[in-house]
């Protein structure tokens, strides 16, 4: 009798796809997996650099051609090489949770299309179904095999997030998706380019579902032609130095990236580490707390990510296994493999996943998945980066040992998805760009950077306040930096924060909100404070033109609105601010390094001076007292942090309690 | 021979202890922190910045901190959801 765990098919239908240690690749494709024995170190370095300069352009073409503020502020895409059997030689120096999905949709491709309609030079193909090769179905992923001498070399692929691919919510995200079938269409691979031709009928199928079709359109060319021009550049490699060497030195770029990894790996003890965030509000209406679980295991050589122990999947939380995959490794190339130019195959060799299908992290069809990348995606990126730090933290080797990270900011992305028709008369439909500024961690050195961005997405950058002004109908208050919001530590958390907008020149703004981590703060480490969370406030007839014309300043902060506050859920939609409204959304900063009362008092006292920390909150939590000309005054904070201890040991007991099995 | 566990935690002679002054929080086999004192608050109390966390869950959420008993470092923190008990993150093999 087979047991339940024999009965799936791993196979991209009903469970997610996981390719074979073997792909089974129809007879009638031929490999072309030549490759030199030995290539000479100088012409190994030319040809590294020459593949990193083939992905850089193309990610830069698809800038070019993008119209996109996705694309061009977000960077929300990313290029890669891969190998003629879809393993990975670059990937690119954006999105880094990507990786995992563009490998997967590749090798299917190579399993389920290449007998039929077969995979021929000139040739490209599209996908966003998540079971297969996606994060979520905003996210395309296009890629071409690399053919030389009839036999194919090398795909190239890039996957880029789209304005609308249709669907019962604007722009994709659907706080109300009880399924899958409420969501984008789902696309598994298709030819969308044959012998070098767009073919019409599967772009006009592509585009049909959009609610802006030609700036999707668009977006699709940007995407192929980022391919094509890949393509030439890689032949044009193969015809100066030949394809075994350049074949050669794709081998060695990932054998290397295989020897620092392992090297690093030889310096971390065995163990298991777990982490665990919650996701929040399983639809609009509900008020529960939903566990996500990453543990990671070291055995040797062998990294193991399980996500056993998270909750069923449920609602609109939920996320397929290539994103879940691509979070808990995003991290790996940032914090162990720094030096190797985002060549990631080394640790995959080394790398197993042992995953629960049915979760909120490895969700099954027909499991509502669009919100992925803003929910369990980017939470899942978090606990993967706290888990490798707390294995890093065991490391002998001293470089390793500060790429210990806290947690991030912005582990749940907070959504504010726009529709309505702008000041132009025109329908428009987008998303907030903003919480991309997000918080870097606090490392065992130094504080995170205030808004620093991530650290496993290295190109977005925040929209400019005027841009949005132009792109959509409403006008800033005020974007700022939020005191206070960065976990307190020996180092700090990077600070995170608050914008707050007017609708102008429209009658009202569609607005829903998609997000987590409203309630639950990302916690500390090693003895740091949480982080500040997410917030959506919508002030009611704050009738802010009414307040300026009567003062003559503007507002710039909360407190000084007036109306009545909603404090919008994690998930809503029916929320429609007009012109006498004012909505407020601020982003979870990064959590604290270390016990804040070991803090130098002298940082503590320039965090005040720059406003970045309270004096209040200095004292409060530093144990750090400063005299009227802001100097820190040494007698007064020696005995505010005995304080300090003398309250903790006075106010804590032995657990009593259950213990964790 | 030692071994770095944590920031604040090694193992020594088969038993966890605090970095700091050397105090005993247990068998290395053992989640160290079930030797540490307790410490429950509210976030507030973690993040001056943070509201009730009532305005949008129903389970409590609290800020934990492990305190070690010698010398009242703060091991580790926690956000402790629903009455959970301390989490056995950090597992030697």
């Amino acid at each position: 009798m087979a047991t339940a765990e024999q009965q799936i098919s791993w196979d991209g239908v009903d469970y997610p796809y996981i390719p074979p240690r073997e792909l089974r690749i129809h007879e009638g494709l031929a490999l072309h997996g030549d490759a030199d024995e030995h290539v000479d170190p100088i012409t190994h370095e030319v040809l590294r650099h020459a593949l990193w300069n083939v992905n850089a352009e193309h990610g830069n073409t698809i800038m070019k051609i993008s119209g996109s503020p996705i694309c061009a502020y977000g960077h929300d895409f990313n290029p890669a090489i891969l190998d003629e059997r879809g393993d990975f030689v670059f990937f690119g120096p954006f999105l880094q949770y990507l990786g995992a999905a563009t490998g997967s949709a590749v090798k299917w491709t190579l399993e389920y299309r290449s007998e039929n309609p077969g995979i021929h030079e000139g040739d490209v193909f599209l996908t966003n179904d998540p079971w297969v090769g996606s994060t979520h179905q905003s996210d395309v992923a296009i890629y071409a095999p690399v053919f030389y001498d009839g036999r194919l070399f090398c795909w190239v692929a890039n996957s880029l997030h789209q304005w609308d691919m249709g669907g019962t919510a604007p722009g994709g995200f659907n706080p109300m998706a009880v399924d899958v079938f409420w969501e984008s269409p789902c696309i598994p691979p298709v030819k969308i380019v044959e012998k070098g031709v767009m073919r019409r009928d599967i772009e006009e199928y592509y585009l049909r579902s959009s609610r802006v079709p030609k700036l999707v359109a668009l977006d699709l060319r940007a995407g192929v032609t980022g391919c094509t021009i890949a393509v030439e550049r890689i032949l044009g490699l193969i015809r100066r130095y030949g394809a075994a060497t350049v074949k050669a030195s794709m081998r060695k770029l990932q054998d290397d990236s295989e020897t620092a990894f392992v090297k690093r790996l030889d310096t971390i003890p065995d163990g298991t580490w777990t982490e665990e965030g919650w996701m929040e509000v399983s639809m609009p209406g509900d008020r529960g707390l939903y566990r996500n679980r990453v543990t990671l295991t070291k055995t040797g050589h062998t990294l193991t990510f399980s996500n056993k122990g998270s909750a069923p999947q449920q609602g609109t939380m939920n996320g397929v296994l290539a994103a879940w995959k691509g979070a808990v490794v995003a991290m790996l190339t940032s914090q162990m493999l720094y030096d190797q130019m985002f060549v990631i195959e080394g640790a995959m060799r080394h790398i197993e996943f042992d995953v629960e299908p049915g979760t909120i992290s490895c969700a099954t069809r027909p499991a509502s998945v669009s919100g992925a990348p803003a929910l369990i995606l980017i939470q899942s990126i978090g606990l993967g980066g706290l888990v490798i730090s707390k294995m890093l933290a065991e490391s002998t080797d001293e470089a390793l040992r500060s790429e210990v990270m806290s947690a991030m900011g912005v582990m749940a992305f907070p959504i504010v998805a726009i529709q309505g028709v702008d000041q132009r008369g025109a329908g428009y439909s987008s998303f907030l760009l903003d919480p991309v500024g997000s918080a870097l961690s606090a490392l065992p050195w130094r504080d995170g950077q205030d808004t620093g961005g991530w650290p496993w997405d290295l190109q977005s950058t925040m929209p400019n306040v005027e841009d949005n002004e132009l792109f959509y109908p409403f006008l800033y208050l005020w974007r700022k930096e939020l005191a206070d919001s960065g976990g307190a530590g020996r180092f700090r958390g990077g600070n995170s924060a608050e914008l707050a907008i007017v609708p102008h020149k429209t009658d009202a703004i569609n607005l829903f909100t998609i997000t987590s981590q409203m309630a639950v703060p990302a916690p500390g480490m090693f003895g740091g404070f949480p982080s500040s969370t997410n917030k959506y406030a919508l002030h009611k007839g704050a009738k802010v033109q009414e307040q300026i014309g009567a003062s003559g300043r503007m507002p710039t902060a909360q407190e000084e609105l007036g109306g009545e506050i909603d404090w919008v859920p994690a998930k809503s939609f029916d929320r429609v601010p007009t012109p006498d409204d004012v909505f407020v959304c601020a982003w979870a900063a990064a959590a604290g390094y270390g016990d804040p009362i070991d803090r130098e008092p002298w940082r503590v006292a320039e965090d005040v001076a720059a406003g970045r920390v309270t004096a209040a909150w200095a004292a409060k939590a530093y144990g750090v007292v400063l005299a009227a000309d802001g100097s820190v005054s040494e007698a007064a904070t020696e005995a505010r942090r005995q304080s300090i201890r003398e309250e903790r040991l006075a106010g804590a007991r032995a657990w009593a309690g259950e213990e964790e099995a | 021979m030692s071994r770095v566990l944590t920031e604040t935690v090694e193992i020594t002679g088969g038993e966890a202890r605090c970095r700091q002054c050397g105090h005993v929080l247990g068998a290395a086999d053992r989640n160290y922190k079930l030797g540490a004192l307790v410490r429950d608050l509210p976030v507030t109390e973690g993040n001056p910045t943070l509201r009730d966390p009532a305005i949008y869950a129903d389970d409590p959420v609290v800020f934990r901190q492990f305190v070690c008993p010698g010398c009242a470092t703060l091991l580790e923190t926690e956000i402790s959801v629903a009455g959970a008990p301390p989490q056995w993150d950090v597992r030697p093999a």
